[in-house]
């Protein structure tokens, strides 16, 4: 129910007004300045100057091949996409384990799951490569670089806050429903398939998008796991910003434009989902 | 439908033998192996001297017992800080932000519950810096604070604040860089859990408040305030945590290596490990650095009131 009318306003008129104009000129500033850079040759780029010279399209025809987008963008599709998809897969089965089977020390299970969330990537990085690298020798096959290495390390660290959602969302489901089922002499699985699952679906897009999401920003574990077979948009983008460095001219502007290339596909998932995702967010949030 | 006699007897005892645990067994078994064991095995390193010679031949790793605490705690420093420097640079970082963040993402949050025509335009802008990948902000933010040939002081020296050769990225300016940026491109996050629980409040709440004379303040005070406090400790919480373990805006803004003012805890770890190549005193910093988090962790958890949840049904 939102905050509406007259006699439910939280602040006054002019504080409202001013702090929408403000904050929005907050956010887009750095926003119109990225795509600004965007449009100026290199050159430029690299001897200042405030207004682009002429406006380079080019730049974002370059960022495909040169910055290498079109391949990274292809394999983060494949990467988060199916990482999103089996983390959100998983998670539902752990989450009906939880919710139907288990039902015991919640408590403690949800400070678990919140604790799991603040793990700190770069901790767990290293022992992830020992025991892939000492996989590898042993196994004589290999980890680093293929797709299976980082979908795999994504689904597990996105079980956590996976889980909890689809925990929270499988809760708001009566267990009414399935005990319908149960009278018609389904088993517990059938109940979950035709029962649970349809009315989970809302829940599942916007956990799958979330995790997706997450998956594509991440530099710390495609910087290990990928290699140039497999690389991913945002390694793209750090490996090329690391070799122009060594070059006498730069080509940042290609790079700027891929950046915005990078960011596209991200905000209009988010926009789209915007209302999907404040609702789920509230219940997991509000409700926990 | 016919039910056979044995067949109801099943029914009438219902799921009693049903009882699908493989359903957690995928998620379980990854988790298990790819968060789990390195966990342990961040704790199993931390005591050993693990460098590139010494990983060939993992067997007969040479056991350091605390050698690699104590080394963090007390070496001076080689590359960048010390692990007590980068701490304090970490707990600056995310407590600043923090500090900044909550204010603006509850003031934010506000501007926008009310029901107006276009409310929908600016609810997503104020959710894009949070969209934006943390390697484009970091990518901008290099090109904006480039000293003299970046836009930040071309900007300023047209505008003829300042000569526009400010150092943004080296230095002491280069902590409030980096925590100009994260503040830019988090406060959306604290945004939208304030939305969602301000969406919660019943509007009969505030309107009972107005009746009863209260101004803004006092509506800020009866309703608004208790109905979000829950949601801002978590908010609070996830954000403060986030902001400390952050790797990418670190990584991307200054390339790799920070300058000392800037250079976090989860850069020293990484840099130590993968560039310095002692990855032992890597483990052993990073172990320190999950104990030092575990303290916030427990403080929300205690303050939150972790207990059993009501089932929508009324069981438990």
């Amino acid at each position: 129910m939102a905050v509406g009318s007259r006699a439910t306003r939280l602040l006054p008129r002019y504080l409202s007004l001013g702090g929408r104009i403000g904050l929005t000129v907050f956010a887009l500033a750095p926003v119109v300045g990225l795509l600004w850079l965007s449009l100026m040759p290199s050159l430029q780029i690299i001897n200042g100057g405030l207004a682009p010279r002429r406006l380079s399209w080019s730049n974002y025809v370059n960022a495909w091949t040169q910055v290498n987008m079109a391949a990274g963008i292809a394999h983060t599709l494949i990467i988060a996409g199916t990482g999103a998809a089996v983390c959100v897969l998983c998670s539902v089965g752990i989450a009906y384990v939880i919710s139907r089977l288990w039902k015991r020390r919640t408590g403690l299970l949800m400070g678990g799951l919140f604790a799991a969330q603040t793990a700190p990537g770069t901790v767990l990085l290293l022992p992830l490569f020992i025991l892939f690298v000492s996989f590898q020798a042993v196994l004589h096959i290999t980890i680093l670089g293929t797709y299976g290495a980082i979908i795999v390390t994504y689904v597990s660290f996105g079980l956590p806050l996976s889980v909890w959602l689809m925990w929270m969302y499988m809760e708001s489901v009566p267990e009414a429903l399935e005990e319908a089922a149960r009278v018609d002499g389904a088993s517990r699985l059938v109940a979950l398939w035709y029962v649970i699952l349809p009315l989970m679906i809302p829940g599942m897009i916007v956990t799958g998008v979330l995790v997706f999401i997450g998956e594509w920003n991440d530099v710390l574990f495609a910087s290990v796991l990928t290699n140039q077979n497999t690389r991913t948009v945002a390694i793209a983008l750090q490996q090329f910003l690391e070799t122009q460095g060594g070059f006498t001219q730069p080509e940042y502007g290609p790079l700027m434009a891929g950046a915005v290339i990078a960011a596209v596909p991200v905000v209009l998932l988010y926009l789209l989902f915007q209302r999907h995702l404040v609702r789920g967010l509230s219940l997991g949030a509000v409700k926990g | 439908m016919a039910h056979s006699l044995s067949r109801q007897v099943d029914v009438r005892r219902g799921w009693r033998r049903d009882r699908p645990w493989y359903l957690a067994l995928p998620g379980g078994v990854m988790v298990l192996f790819l968060v789990g064991l390195p966990l342990l095995g961040t704790l199993y390193f931390s005591l050993f001297t693990v460098t590139p010679e010494t990983l060939g031949n993992i067997a007969n790793m040479p056991f350091a017992g605390i050698t690699n605490y104590s080394n963090a705690l007390t070496q001076p420093a080689q590359v960048g800080t010390t692990f007590a420097g980068s701490l304090l640079v970490s707990l600056k970082f995310a407590g600043l932000t923090s500090l900044i963040v909550v204010p603006l993402g509850i003031f934010a949050a506000m501007t926008v519950s009310e029901r107006s025509k276009c409310q929908g335009i600016w609810r997503s802008i104020y959710l894009i810096p949070y969209i934006i990948p943390g390697v484009v902000t970091g990518l901008f933010g290099r090109f904006f604070f480039t000293t003299q040939t970046g836009l930040i002081d071309e900007l300023l020296k047209a505008l003829g604040i300042s000569s526009g050769s400010t150092l943004w990225l080296l230095g002491p300016n280069s902590f409030w860089a980096m925590l100009g940026l994260e503040v830019w491109s988090t406060w959306g996050f604290i945004y939208l859990l304030v939305l969602a629980g301000l969406q919660s409040i019943d509007d009969s709440l505030i309107e009972a408040a107005v009746l009863d004379g209260c101004g803004y303040l006092g509506r800020w005070r009866a309703v608004v305030w208790p109905s979000i406090r829950r949601l801002v400790l978590l908010a609070v919480a996830l954000s403060t945590l986030f902001h400390f373990n952050n790797f990418t805006l670190p990584y991307i803004l200054f390339d790799g290596v920070p300058p000392s003012q800037s250079y976090v805890l989860a850069t020293n770890i990484y840099l130590t490990s993968f560039q310095g190549f002692n990855t032992g005193l890597g483990c052993a910093e990073g172990v320190l650095m999950m104990v030092i988090e575990l303290v916030p962790i427990f403080v929300y958890l205690k303050m939150a009131g972790v207990t059993t949840e009501k089932r929508t049904d009324g069981s438990r």
